[in-house]
């Protein structure tokens, strides 16, 4: 099973890198100032961008009016956005399959995204029966406590998630709480060597020079 | 993973003496290494479980060190025999967050190979899916046309499977007009020969339709649940297909219909892609219609710096909807790109395809779900 | 002294002529396949038309390690392969391939036939079950179920012919085909019985046994080199005498066609043969696979009633003339 230990956080990714040929497989670890807080939505949550339909225009309102307990979320481009605590994930998600007006059942996409501090769960869903319509719903995942960054499962509320969710476990460390069947998915059963998709994985066996000049 | 290892042969449960079976990831019909642990009952399927992740390769972290250009060609690995439609996904991503303008020439064009590789990838859905139900010849009559295709693709493109055509902005070169007379003969062969000798040879063969009739049945409500995409989705009879339901490269410009199946049964799966083949036809030569002249690649700085943000781009593989989930922070490599696989998503139906029916019906379920383990495991 | 080189001569003249057979059936079964598929077939080895592929194959199967599987129960395993030769090589014993050219004219000879053929089960059985592989144990069991259904419709068709001649000795039969072939009196007959000749070969559509896209390659999926090459030349021997005895109780055995009686019993006989195999290759290459309970019930319910039914009809025509 997953999470039996973590990657030891190489802070420095390049620390290692001086020291023998070894170099990360992603980039290093933390590069410090050029961080992920732009995409994590705080700063122009304020002024959410133009949706590209009426139809969208609408039932991001819609969204807004009906549950208030969500916050816009600026940094998506071309679909209404919200965030929504962890308590109130899965009422959330009852409400978007459910409510008539506003419909998404058909979850397309559930990502994990490690923003050092915390890791975000993307939900994108759409509208089978509404063509139009889609939205982004994304929830924190706190790495603080004892037990890891976990979240409550949607399985209940999306049956497609379950794999995605068995994903995000098994590369970012994401546990869901109610999943029917949490195991890893993609690495193989006895794969010890942290989380793949975390910032601060690096791998040491991956001896390549890299490509991309450092920033 | 309980079939591993010392697992043992027969398992007890309520009194019946049950086989768990490991069909792949080396057998002739998983489609790559796909892995179903397959508990029988006699030849009944009990229950399956797929198992993935012998082709993880970790695209999604690996692409967070790449620059964008670099992103491009390595996308085309992930559905191998849907180069171009992945190419274009990730490329509808990183234009929208750069704010690229893509020359009409291009996107039309865009339009014509991705309608291109749906027929070739429909083609060889055909050959193996004949394959799986113990047909050899039409395979060896689909890899005909399939052939002659690839050979469009080479001439077109200089590759033919990994085409690395697309570039952000646009596409890499333009076509000679001899190109076109060519694609033209093919497209007619298609149509006039082709497409009924495939329907004689095993569409409408009796003992296809006696194996695929009501086998691997699914219900709207199960796909949509469940997250099923293109021909799997819409052979339930729901006409959902992103180029009308969300289009992009201004696919609403095109005439085409939507085939739909009514029993979401694996025959309904295998003639909504025959169908297709018909329609794709019908946009490629609305293309050639339309086919504006000018540039095909836009200018984009080498060291492309999107602006902060993200973006889900979505776009209708042949095998149904491939999503680009892309995070930017403003630098010169993607934050996060996450890969959506319609193959990911229909795997997870093997269980309510399969299970309950033959082992023959659980080969032919996942034949018809046309699985590319490259796009499952990433 | 005599009799013992007659045999001698017998025996290495059927075993020739089963290698040679299964030679030429695996050459020409690739060829036809590939012409039927738009390829060529084999091309390089022997010759302009790859005529020495299949001995090309036998030298390589033959250079191959002898593999056996980790917990194969190994007098089964070593002896599966024999079991399942023997019998076909047998059957070669009653076959009337000429006027006077028969190496035993056995007064039972279509019964000899019928039971000789039923051994290869075991045979195929003793693969799946030695070879310690659940593949290998659902294909021997899905030809332990194929075989033993088969059987009865098979020799249900052939009694009507039975009846017509009033004896088992095949020579008897042909003989009695002096005038008109059985096939046509018999025409149910036949159909059940090529239909049912089919399956009882494995060959598609009724090549559940080895299905490969199913059960990889069924009972002799742990088989490599020459235990699987001693399987193959068994098939193709099977395939070419079940063919032959279709001619020989509906199709004239060695009778030749009026007016080229000029041409020996043996060529015509062999010639009918390799049309009936022909055919056999023709539908291989053109079906998909039934599945387990559609070869039930077509064996079952309709092949069993229709060959009953073929007997009845043909007591009563008898009993009324």
């Amino acid at each position: 099973m997953a999470g039996g230990k973590d990657a030891t956080p190489d802070a420095t990714g390049r620390g290692a890198a001086a020291g023998g040929n070894s170099v990360p497989m992603a980039r290093p670890a933390d590069s410090g100032s050029a961080g992920p807080t732009v995409a994590a939505g705080g700063q122009d949550a304020a002024v959410a961008p133009e949706l590209p339909t009426p139809e969208l225009e609408t039932l991001r309102q819609v969204i807004a009016r009906r549950l208030s307990h969500l916050e816009p979320d600026g940094a998506t481009v071309g679909l209404p956005a919200f965030r929504v605590v962890r308590e109130r994930l899965l009422e959330t998600a009852r409400q978007w399959r459910d409510a008539p007006e506003i419909g998404l059942e058909y979850l397309s996409c559930l990502s994990g995204v490690d923003y050092r501090d915390h890791i975000d769960v993307v939900y994108h869903v759409f509208s089978v029966a509404h063509p139009g319509r889609g939205a982004v719903l994304k929830v924190a995942a706190q790495k603080t406590g004892t037990a890891g960054p976990w979240l409550p499962s949607v399985t209940a509320v999306w049956p497609g998630a379950e794999w995605h969710e068995r994903e995000v476990f098994d590369l970012l460390g994401v546990r869901f709480t109610d999943h029917p069947d949490l195991r890893r998915i993609l690495l193989p059963e006895g794969f010890s060597g942290g989380y793949p998709l975390r910032r601060d994985f690096s791998d040491e066996r991956v001896q390549r020079e890299r490509k991309v000049r450092q920033r | 993973m309980e079939a591993q290892g010392g697992a043992p042969a027969v398992v007890e449960r309520d009194g019946r003496r049950l086989m768990k079976i490991n069909m792949g990831p080396q057998h002739p019909s998983t489609h790559g290494v796909l892995r179903l642990i397959v508990t029988l009952d006699g030849e009944v399927v009990v229950g399956v479980e797929p198992d993935i992740g012998f082709l993880h390769r970790n695209f999604e972290k690996i692409v967070e060190g790449w620059s964008y250009p670099g992103i491009v060609p390595f996308s085309d690995r992930n559905d191998y025999l849907g180069a171009i439609t992945n190419e274009v996904a990730v490329c509808l991503a990183i234009e929208r967050l750069a704010q690229i303008e893509v020359p009409p020439r291009a996107v039309y064009l865009r339009v014509l190979f991705c309608e291109l590789q749906r027929i070739l990838s429909h083609i060889l859905f055909y050959g193996t899916f004949g394959l799986d139900l113990g047909a050899f010849s039409p395979f060896m009559y689909a890899f005909r046309e399939r052939e002659w295709g690839y050979t469009l693709m080479e001439k077109a493109t200089g590759a033919r499977m990994l085409y690395a055509y697309n570039r952000i902005g646009g596409l890499r070169n333009d076509l000679p007009d001899e190109w076109f007379a060519d694609l033209e003969k093919f497209l007619v062969f298609m149509e006039r020969q082709a497409w009924p000798e495939y329907m004689g040879l095993l569409i409408e063969n009796e003992i296809f339709r006696e194996r695929t009739i009501g086998v691997g049945k699914l219900t709207p409500e199960q796909a949509i649940a469940w997250g099923a995409s293109g021909p799997v989705l819409r052979s339930t009879g729901v006409a959902w297909d992103l180029r009308k339901a969300a289009p992009y490269l201004g696919y609403e410009r095109f005439e085409f219909d939507v085939p739909v199946g009514k029993n979401g049964d694996t025959y309904d799966s295998a003639m909504v892609r025959m169908l297709e083949i018909k329609e794709s036809i019908r946009i490629i030569r609305q293309v050639l219609k339309m086919l504006p002249d000018g540039p095909v690649l836009a200018r984009v700085r080498p060291n492309l710096r999107p602006r902060a943000g993200e973006y889900y781009s979505r776009v209708e593989s042949p095998r149904g909807e491939v999503g680009v989930y892309l995070v930017s922070d403003g630098s010169a490599r993607p934050y996060r790109l996450k890969w959506r696989a319609p193959s990911f998503c229909h795997l997870q139906l093997v269980p309510a395809m399969g299970g309950g029916g033959k082992v023959a019906d659980l080969i032919a379920a996942v034949g018809s779900l046309d699985v590319i383990m490259g796009e499952v495991d990433r | 002294m005599n009799i013992y080189l007659a045999a001698l001569l017998k025996v290495v003249g059927v075993l020739a002529f089963v290698l040679g057979n299964a030679f030429i059936l695996i050459w020409a079964e690739r060829k036809i396949s590939g012409y039927m598929q738009r390829r060529y077939g084999p091309l390089r080895v022997g010759g302009p038309a790859g005529l020495l592929q299949s001995a090309a194959d036998i030298l390589k199967l033959m250079a191959k390690e002898d593999f056996v599987p980790g917990g194969a129960d190994l007098w089964l395993w070593w002896l599966a392969p024999a079991v399942a030769l023997v019998p076909a090589v047998l059957v070669y014993l009653v076959l009337p391939i000429g006027r006077s050219f028969v190496l035993q004219n056995l007064s039972i000879g279509l019964v000899f036939f019928a039971s000789v053929t039923s051994f290869t089960l075991i045979g195929i059985f003793m693969a799946g079950w030695g070879s310690n592989n659940k593949y290998s144990l659902l294909g021997a069991m899905r030809a332990g179920a194929q075989l033993f259904s088969y059987e009865i419709p098979l020799i249900l068709s052939t009694i009507g012919v039975v009846m017509l001649t009033g004896s088992l000795t095949l020579q008897r039969i042909v003989a009695a085909q002096a005038n008109v072939w059985f096939v046509v009196p018999q025409i149910v007959g036949f159909l059940v019985f090529y239909v049912a000749s089919l399956a009882e070969l494995n060959r598609t559509p009724f090549d559940l046994a080895e299905a490969e896209s199913e059960l990889i390659a069924g009972y002799f999926t742990e088989y490599s080199g020459i235990r699987w090459a001693m399987f193959a030349v068994a098939e193709y021997s099977n395939l070419f005498t079940t063919s032959a005895l279709a001619v020989t109780l509906f199709l004239g055995g060695w009778r030749p066609l009026p007016l080229l009686a000029f041409i020996p019993g043996w060529v015509w006989f062999v010639l009918k043969t390799y049309v009936l195999v022909f055919v056999g290759i023709w539908i291989r290459w053109t079906l998909p696979r039934v599945r387990i309970d559609q070869l039930m019930d077509l064996g079952w319910k309709f092949l069993f009633p229709v060959s009953v039914a073929n007997v009845l009809v043909t007591a009563l025509v008898l009993a009324v003339r």
